[in-house]
């Protein structure tokens, strides 16, 4: 029985070979397959998206900020050279391709050309988008910006306007307090972070919110929320004797 | 350019993304904090109980750091916590609110039960309940003082303090050295003499104290144990024996001499008598006091030419001279642990004299008296914060004080004659 695997002239050995041969080949080729189908199917998923993009030009659909984001991305640099004017002239051209594209109840058949070039056009559209986008954000930015440091000054006058500090306040002598307020900038709450080590001073700084009681806030909801739901106070007694 | 600018933008909402929006607030108002200290309320008949309230409101006015709302000003007057409206007395910009009950308990014994509130934080601070008999309601009310003071101010109150001081009669024949409250009520004479008294000066302890008399044979320096008003001779050298000073321990005391020609500041130990000699120069070295430590004394001395403040390890012996501004400065005190230099100064230019604070860290010089004359001898409170001095008012010597901070003036009154060489006691228990 042994001899059999020693003998030259048995089977056994190519044919276990060759069959373990095919079954990695089948495996692998099976595993290529499965890959190939994922990519295959993520390329139409790709293609209709950008044809809906086409029949829509509005720049609020999420597939659009995905594709700006992208667009963004590689392209920072040409997009933000470009001079505000030429942006506007794309714009209105990309208007009038989407107008034309649009009155016509078939789809175009868009050559590999003409399909490149709409390509570009809708990049550039996306592109110019968000840079107004961008724009738009950085001045609103600036502007919150500006009314954190209005409101900010405001409230430091208005506190200083009512902060009585004991005469055994010192001029080095810091409290630091954290004050809870509601939209109409009414306070609800005052926390105690850091005591001065000096009771009447502390007190006077607590004291010195209640007073006050309706901060200056601004309107904007989504402002208030980000910078005045909760604000720190130092008080620093700068102007005492001792 | 555009970049440059979002990217700024970027930084500071990812830096206000990290920390909270903080305000510095670096000014605030050094004025004195209103408060209202209501009747308190007797609930049996008795014509001494009313004064508890007016003695707090006027200890609190007088230390220049309250100002006091007149019970006439008042929207009500609450004596209970159910009928105390925060908002009412917000109206009336009163930062605390005062309010108490006297009640009479069996033997001449009063409860007094006070509270105080804190208008804006809306909430009690402070709640006390003391006893005491007629006699003491006075005492009941400086303590009363003393602990809203410390609470509001962060400064110890000095209400329940004593005051020394020497009175004449206007033909200059009978000198008294008399003690009183800090606000000149309940005097009480510890000593009658035909001659006259000076510098009078505290122990430590608050029990004795030391002063020169001028006798026939000349000047002596005494000790004085103020109950039981035996006195105890302790300096009768040839020439000048003057200016008692008690050490921080009570156990030595500083006095000049000038027993060797030119007075000098010595030290005797007042248990074992053994004498130290501290200065030595040909100019004029007097007006001797302590620094809280104990190993440093201050002294008037006219080494430089003119009377001028000078501070002296009597460990090491090394001398410092700490006034340098004007002519004439003399008889200086320490507020403040010892901050504050408070003495009398000689205006520049108008050539009177005046009590002035000189801040020893800052250096600044700020002349506190400024409408009184030939102000001298100022004392200072154990707080530190009011100045006790005599000055001309009428053609009399009256006791007259300022904070010294220079912000509250006052007249201490007196009936008759002349009041001289006020000396501030100390903490007392």
């Amino acid at each position: 029985m042994q001899l059999h695997f020693t003998d030259p002239t048995s089977f056994k050995i190519p044919i276990i070979g060759s069959g373990l041969m095919i079954v990695v080949l089948l495996f692998l080729l099976s595993n290529q397959w499965i890959g190939e189908q994922e990519q295959v199917v993520k390329k139409p998923q790709h293609i209709a998206a950008r044809i809906v993009q086409l029949n829509k030009p509005k720049p609020k659909t999420a597939s659009i900020k995905k594709a700006q984001k992208k667009a963004i991305a590689k392209k920072t640099k040409p997009v933000k050279k470009t001079t505000p004017k030429p942006i506007k002239k794309v714009v209105e051209k990309a208007k009038t391709v989407v107008k034309k594209e649009q009155t016509p109840p078939k789809p175009l058949p868009l050559p590999g050309t003409d399909f490149l070039e709409a390509l570009e056009k809708e990049e550039a559209l996306n592109a110019t988008a968000q840079a107004k986008q961008k724009e738009e954000q950085a001045k609103k930015a600036l502007e919150d910006q500006q009314q954190v440091t209005d409101y900010s000054s405001q409230i430091n006058a208005l506190i200083q306007s009512v902060w009585r500090f004991p005469p055994s306040a010192k001029h080095d002598e810091e409290v630091v307090l954290r004050v809870y307020l509601v939209p109409t900038g009414e306070v609800t709450e005052v926390l105690l972070l850091q005591s001065s080590g000096n009771d009447a001073l502390d007190r006077s700084a607590e004291q010195a919110v209640w007073k006050v009681r309706h901060f200056p806030v601004p309107k904007d909801a989504v402002l208030f929320e980000k910078q005045f739901r909760q604000i720190v106070l130092k008080l620093k007694p700068e102007n005492a004797r001792l | 350019m555009m970049r440059k600018s979002l990217f700024i933008v970027s930084l500071l909402f990812s830096v206000f993304a990290k920390a909270e929006l903080t305000i510095e607030i670096t000014q605030g108002i050094a004025s004195s904090i209103p408060i209202s200290v209501v009747p308190f309320q007797t609930v049996s008949l008795s014509s001494s109980g009313a004064v508890i309230d007016d003695v707090v409101r006027n200890d609190l006015e007088r230390s220049g750091h309250f100002s006091v709302l007149g019970p006439k000003d008042m929207l009500s007057h609450p004596h209970t916590e159910s009928d105390l409206y925060f908002r009412d007395w917000r109206l009336l910009k009163q930062e605390y609110v005062v309010m108490g009950v006297i009640t009479e308990l069996a033997g001449d014994q009063y409860q007094i039960r006070y509270q105080l509130f804190d208008v804006f934080n809306e909430r009690e601070l402070l709640t006390q309940t003391l006893k005491g008999t007629e006699q003491q309601l006075r005492d009941v009310a400086h303590r009363i003082s003393d602990a809203i003071y410390e609470q509001l101010t962060g400064i110890r109150g000095a209400f329940s303090t004593k005051i020394a001081y020497v009175t004449t009669n206007p033909e200059r024949t009978r000198f008294n050295l008399s003690i009183a409250d800090s606000d000149g009520a309940r005097e009480k004479i510890i000593l009658t003499s035909k001659y006259s008294i000076f510098s009078p000066a505290w122990a430590p302890d608050g029990k004795r104290i030391a002063y020169v008399m001028m006798e026939d044979a000349g000047s002596r320096v005494y000790v004085q144990d103020i109950t039981t008003g035996k006195k105890q001779l302790i300096s009768s050298n040839r020439g000048l024996n003057s200016a008692p000073a008690f050490s921080p321990d009570g156990n030595k005391l500083a006095v000049t001499l000038s027993k060797d020609g030119n007075p000098e500041i010595y030290v005797v130990n007042l248990t074992t008598r053994k004498w130290l000699r501290v200065t030595d120069h040909y100019g004029i070295d007097t007006e001797p006091n302590w620094m809280p430590d104990g190993k440093h004394i201050i002294f008037t001395s006219g080494r430089s030419g003119s009377p001028q403040i000078y501070r002296k390890n009597i460990e090491t012996g090394y001398v410092e001279r700490l006034t340098f501004e004007g002519n004439y400065n003399a008889r200086a005190r320490l507020a403040q642990d010892g901050r504050f230099l408070v003495m009398v100064h000689q205006s520049q230019q108008s050539g009177e004299f005046h009590i002035a604070s000189l801040d020893l860290t800052r250096g600044l010089l700020q002349i506190l008296s400024s409408d009184t004359y030939l102000d001298e001898s100022p004392s200072v409170s154990p707080n530190g914060v009011m100045v006790m001095y005599a000055a001309k008012h009428n053609k009399r010597s009256i006791l007259a004080a300022v904070s010294v901070d220079g912000d509250v003036k006052f007249l201490v009154p007196s009936k008759s004659g002349d009041v001289r060489e006020p000396a501030w006691g100390p903490y007392l228990n």
